[in-house]
């Protein structure tokens, strides 16, 4: 998929200040309703907002995602390798994440939080897909794994 | 990872589930945000006062791609003119359903702030549906009062559009 194919194609000049308002709002939820009100709305964000990503997915098409992936992360300078599979499933190296690095400048130190929201709009994305993203940490970013959902035997 | 770019969209997101909880969940998230963007302006503004928020703006301007002019009148009054605001723009272009108070978050922080910097700001809202908005800020609470007055005969039918931080 080409970036002008997305459901959402930013252009012009990145506000990094953003990621610390998304941090404010996490936080603001967590603390005054609980990570239930953090899922729900992440959730919402996922599959409402990001509705062609989610909606693609559940079709087994991984395109726009990869492509999201790529087009952000490197609007946003972030030091990343995305290794792509031709069967749609991909590895990214999120060496620094683009996040954490920001937050870090504004002098907040909550990675859980925000990684937790990361995996929560991943976990939005593949609901009801057959894939799931696996997440690991490294030590100032993350390794996220695309694949394909293990059956149970 | 929410890119910076869709910030809004989740911020949205955000907004509707504060506003099933009342008016009151929405409010506290104001004062949070006014919290948060002190961090970022308020010691300018102090400072420098209105050319600082001249200031602040250019660069808002600039990073966050607006359709907008500002009128600095030193030691009077600072305007701002949001002929296309990205922010609500982006929440409109969104396959999540609109969101009706979405606008009411830029004055639910800056009118905080301003108060916070000893300066009397009033917000034209112009419609909630549409991205365009004024605000302008004044040194003398006299001059504020008389532009309010000005705003407010502009929208007889929706109060809630004329937004300020005194009386």
């Amino acid at each position: 998929m080409k970036p002008e194919e997305m459901r959402y194609c930013s252009t012009g000049e990145v506000h990094l200040d953003f990621h610390g308002s998304t941090y404010v709002g996490l936080k603001y939820l967590l603390d005054h309703f609980g990570m239930e009100a953090v899922d729900e709305v992440l959730t919402a964000t996922g599959q409402k907002v990001y509705k062609s990503i989610h909606e693609r997915l559940k079709n087994g098409d991984t395109s726009e995602l990869l492509c999201f992936w790529r087009y952000y992360l490197e609007r946003e300078k972030c030091d990343f390798t995305l290794t792509e599979n031709p069967d749609g499933t991909a590895v990214l190296e999120l060496r620094e994440c683009p996040a954490l690095r920001q937050l870090a400048k504004e002098k907040i130190d909550d990675r859980p939080l925000i990684c937790h929201a990361t995996e929560k709009l991943n976990e939005a994305w593949c609901g009801g897909s057959p894939f799931e993203i696996a997440v690991e940490a490294l030590p100032r970013g993350c390794r996220q794994t695309l694949r394909r959902k293990t059956v149970a035997k | 990872m929410i890119p910076s770019d869709h910030f809004v969209k989740f911020y949205a997101e955000i907004f509707k589930y504060l506003e099933k909880r009342g008016k009151g969940a929405v409010d506290e998230y104001y004062k949070t945000i006014a919290e948060h963007q002190k961090t970022h302006c308020l010691k300018l503004f102090r400072e420098k006062g209105l050319a600082g928020m001249k200031e602040y703006w250019d660069s808002i301007i600039f990073e966050e791609n607006c359709d907008a002019d500002a009128l600095l009148e030193e030691g009077r009054s600072y305007t701002f003119y949001m002929h296309g605001c990205p922010s609500l723009g982006k929440v409109l272009d969104n396959d999540a359903e609109a969101c009706g108070i979405y606008c009411s978050h830029c004055p639910g922080w800056v009118l905080p702030v301003m108060s916070a910097a000893g300066f009397y700001c009033v917000y034209d809202l112009i419609r909630r549906d549409i991205p365009r908005c004024t605000f302008k800020v004044f040194a003398s609470l006299e001059d504020a009062r008389a532009f309010r007055e000005v705003v407010r005969r502009r929208h007889p039918e929706d109060p809630g559009l004329t937004l300020c931080n005194f009386d």
